[in-house]
């Protein structure tokens, strides 16, 4: 599954780039995120729920950032494994500015999703991924702003 | 001159349509089920936490959590199945070991893990939420062609390779047609990987009982029972310590029920570690995608012809793909057509390559056509390409090839020795009811229009009653020397006479719909003289008192061809004991009673006949009655194998199955070039069933073949991601047809009674499943006037062909 989008951001790209390193945003941003732990080196764990249509459960999940570019972007790995089923893949965020104190984010992913999520919901998954992107990016926005 | 007496005739019912004795309690909701059984008190329940990848070590197993939630029982591991088990035997020399739960590695998407053992099915699938696996994900392997490739991951790394198996077989002077070849025609075809999605799934209720070490499994199992002795070794116990029981109705199989047993020898281990009676019912996401389906193949032909459309020789490349494990009866899908890999056609030699691939996919196993749909499409294919390219009319191709009738019996170069048949008048029948003229008119006339219509065609042999021998084809000769040689084909019944006359009939063969039931009652009615439906027939097999054997079970077609005649055979015995009981009462030659209306009838003279519940009687309550030497009852156990099943000989050719029916389909189809939609205007289907034992059951049989097959043709596929991922999983993507897909079936018959077998009878559910797929293949092929046909033909990918 892969998948891209952008959106316009209120703030420099500095100010983002480390608004999306912090972990208690992320908790605060990613949808049915908890747990958020940092493990150090950029690697961290959570809890997730997330669901497909009649899928609904918990996932394990870990990320590490890769490929850093200060200011500019990085790569996000994701690996998640719970009752659903797998998901792993890759989101890669590169950050512009569009204006002064405003910043074009451009985000791609590629993941992938196994077990009993690609048996039963992948005909849905789409629309799901979009969804949570345009969650993220909705509440980031507001964190933003409210900084 | 002296006028013989006149004898009574017993009424025939073999060859009648007697409507089926299990339907009553079926259709009244009154069918007993693996579901419906309760057989041990304190039974707890299993559910199965299944990989969510499809390649991946596992590097922890962690089941703290699941333990303590209240009504778990147990939790098993692959660890614990290991150190208590041995793995699954198959018929390769490969070390690809097999045990029905993960080891270290988790091969496909949906194979076992864990099972939880809980107080109902509730906790226990909760408590799968609750164990904690942590995997390290590999390299994945899905298609054939990465199988094939050196550098792909080895799924065994034992084995080193995913080529698992290979061998390579010469019949007769190939080199020599093929430099003597006016053209050679070339093709390579993929058969996609699908299923067989009966109603009822999976379902084993296990016992283990310590006191004695022994081990008590209900299953819907279908056979072959040679998969008890191998369960019992898998099990580390002797085979009297491993009792099978097959409940009274099964809800459908075609061939994927014998693929039961690694969940049966799961579940017996979760008994054993949990001391508790357990019970498993798979459900439909499992089934889907953790039971078995058949194999995907990839095969290029080459074809030594001469201009005039003769076939001199045939050069065959098989890779089979039978997914993480070889799960025995495995090679069995390539082996089964081996000995007819020339099908109907008089083809004097064969070269074949044979290899089979491991790749992160569910392994398979049996399914409605074993083997034949697979290996048709690519011959019955290249007979409509050699035509196309000699630029020859298919007719005529088929016919100068195909086999004639006074070449019965006709032995095929590897070895399968076709019984009888009139290929010929067949196909002429099929044309004719085709009305082919018409047919070839109403084609024309479409194109005239500038619709894409085409005519497609298939003649195939469909073997039935496997022989136990032909598997060990797969083994090299040397090897093969090193064991016993394995033949035949045998099934054994049981009839038996109370004291009051009521006949009661056992079967081993557990018949899942079939209507076993119904012909037995029919046969024995016949040999005995006695009323249909006083006899009963008990299709529950139970393999510490049922009469059974390594090939018993409803597989490869056998009822009709080799049970049929054990229950015949059963019959005969009880007939002469109450004949040679009856001739001592009335004293007369035994030679002279007659049974028939439920009576010993001397001939001549009728007022001296005696009831056979008399007889019966006789025999139980007054033995010392009874004719000198003669045991007491009547009890009656026949067991029949067939004869013309030798085992493999040393230049490796192999008489697969008992008897040889034949199928001609005939079909003309439109194509929608807007939509991609297939519609079939008609489709003609001739059989050689042999001699018919019912035509109602015939008839059923053909109709669910056909059912089966055109959802190969145009549905049914298992579609794994580029990871391995299964991405039709639920009857949403996975579909089958329904009575709303299935077109008019229009069915003829040329029968041509086997002279091997003493009934003549033929196996007639599989050949549908076998010919559509290719014939629905050949018809869009001529419709769009392409060669590179990939099933199943869906809407999606019709339209990409009409846009070449």
């Amino acid at each position: 599954m892969i998948g891209e989008g952008s959106i316009e951001l209120d703030g420099a790209a500095e100010h983002i780039y480390h608004a999306l390193l912090d972990p208690e945003l992320l908790q605060r941003t990613i949808p049915g995120c908890r747990g958020f732990e940092d493990q150090g080196e950029r690697r961290y764990t959570a809890l997730m729920e997330a669901g497909v249509g009649p899928i609904k459960g918990a996932f394990k999940a870990k990320f590490s950032v890769t490929d850093v570019r200060p200011s500019e972007g990085y790569t996000l790995q994701v690996e998640g494994q719970g009752t659903p089923g797998s998901v792993f893949g890759r989101v890669t965020v590169s950050l512009a500015s569009s204006a002064p104190q405003r910043t074009q984010l451009h985000y791609a992913y590629d993941v992938s999703v196994s077990g009993k999520i690609a048996m039963v919901g992948q005909r849905m998954l789409d629309a799901a991924a979009k969804m949570v992107a345009a969650q993220f990016f909705k509440r980031l926005h507001e964190e933003l702003a409210a900084r | 001159m002296i006028e013989s007496p006149a004898r009574t005739r017993p009424r025939r019912w073999i060859g009648e349509a007697v409507p089926r004795k299990e339907d009553p309690a079926l259709l009244t909701g009154a069918g007993r089920f693996i579901d419906d059984l309760d057989p041990f008190p304190n039974t707890h329940h299993a559910a199965i936490l299944r990989s969510p990848h499809a390649h991946a070590r596992i590097l922890s197993i962690d089941s703290t959590r699941a333990l303590v939630l209240e009504g778990v029982k147990a939790v098993l591991t692959g660890a614990r199945v290991a150190e208590i088990s041995q793995p699954f035997h198959a018929g390769i020399t490969e070390p690809v070991h097999f045990y029905p739960i993960a080891v270290e590695k988790v091969r496909y998407v949906g194979e076992p893990v864990a099972v939880v053992v809980a107080k109902d099915r509730y906790i226990a699938e909760d408590a799968l939420e609750l164990i904690d696996v942590e995997y390290e994900r590999l390299e994945p392997v899905v298609e054939i062609d990465r199988a094939l490739a050196d550098d792909s991951l080895p799924l065994h790394e034992n084995v080193g390779s995913n080529v698992v198996h290979e061998r390579s077989f010469t019949y007769g002077e190939v080199d020599a047609a093929f430099a003597a070849a006016e053209e050679i025609v070339e093709a390579t075809f993929r058969f996609p990987k699908y299923a067989s999605t009966p109603i009822e799934t999976y379902g084993v209720i296990a016992q283990y009982q310590r006191g004695t070490d022994t081990y008590a499994i209900h299953a819907n199992f279908q056979g072959p029972f040679v998969l008890h002795t191998l369960l019992a070794s898998a099990l580390r116990v002797p085979g009297n310590r491993l009792r099978i029981l097959v409940p009274p109705d099964i809800g459908g199989s075609f061939g994927i029920k014998a693929l039961l047993y690694p969940y049966m020898g799961l579940i017996a281990l979760a008994s054993k570690e949990s001391g508790v009676p357990v019970k498993w019912i798979e459900d439909r996401l499992e089934h889907l995608c953790a039971s078995s389906s058949l194999t995907d193949r990839l095969t290029n032909v080459q074809a030594a012809v001469l201009r005039d459309g003769t076939i001199l020789a045939l050069r065959l490349d098989h890779v089979d793909n039978v997914g993480a494990y070889v799960r025995a009866p495995e090679p069995a899908c390539l082996y089964r057509m081996h000995g007819t890999s020339t099908g109907a056609y008089r083809i004097p030699a064969l070269a074949i390559h044979n290899r089979l691939v491991t790749t992160n996919k569910l392994p398979t196993g049996l399914n409605r056509g074993y083997g034949g749909q697979e290996h048709y499409f690519a011959l019955e294919r290249t007979m409509a390409i050699v035509a196309k390219r000699l630029h020859l009319d298919r007719l005529d191709v088929v016919r100068r090839n195909l086999v004639r009738a006074d070449e019965f019996p006709y032995h095929a170069p590897a070895g399968s020795v076709l019984d009888s048949g009139d290929y010929h008048t067949a196909l002429d029948e099929a044309l004719r009811l085709a009305g082919y003229q018409e047919l070839l008119a109403t084609r024309d006339r479409a194109r005239a229009r500038g619709r894409s219509a085409g005519i497609g065609l298939a003649c195939v042999v469909e073997p039935s009653g496997s022989s136990m021998g032909y598997i060990t084809i797969a083994l090299p000769l040397e090897q093969r020397k090193r064991s016993l040689p394995k033949s035949g084909a045998a099934e054994a019944v049981t009839i038996a006479l109370d004291p009051s006359g009521a006949i009661t009939v056992r079967l081993g063969t557990a018949p899942q719909g079939q209507g076993h039931q119904t012909v037995t009652a029919q046969i024995v009615a016949e040999e005995l003289g006695v009323a249909l439906e006083s006899i009963e027939v008990v299709a529950e097999v139970d393999t510490q008192t049922s009469p059974w054997t390594i090939a018993s079970g409803t597989y490869s077609s056998r009822f009709a061809p080799i049970a049929a005649v054990a229950v015949q055979q059963a019959a005969r015995k009880v007939a002469m004991k109450l004949r040679t009981i009856a001739a001592q009462e009335c004293n007369v030659p035994v030679d002279d009673i007659d049974l028939a209306e439920g009576l010993a009838i001397p001939r001549g003279d009728r007022s001296k006949a005696i009831p056979i519940k008399r007889l019966a009687g006789l025999a139980h309550w007054n033995p010392l009655a009874l004719p000198s030497g003669m045991e007491p009852g009547v009890y009656e156990t026949a067991y029949y194998s067939v004869p013309i099943l030798e085992a493999p000989d040393d230049q490796d050719r192999v008489n697969s199955s008992a008897v040889y029916g034949f199928v001609v389909d005939i079909c003309l189809l439109d194509v929608d070039r807007e939509t991609g939609k297939i519609e079939i205007q008609r489709y003609v289907s001739v059989h050689d069933t042999g001699r018919m034992l019912n035509p109602l059951l015939a008839e059923g049989q053909i109709r669910g073949g056909f059912a089966h097959g055109l959802g190969g043709a145009l549905m049914e596929e298992m579609v794994y991601d580029e990871n391995g991922a299964l991405l039709s999983g639920t009857f949403v993507d996975y579909l089958c047809p329904t009575a709303a897909e299935i077109p008019p079936l229009v069915i003829g018959h040329v029968d041509t009674p086997s002279p091997f077998t003493p009934l003549g009878a033929k196996g007639i559910g599989e050949g549908n499943s076998m010919s559509v797929p290719v014939t629905i293949a050949n018809a869009v092929a001529d419709a769009l006037g392409v060669d590179d046909i990939t099933l199943p033909l869906t809407p999606r990918r019709v339209w990409e062909l009409t846009q070449r």
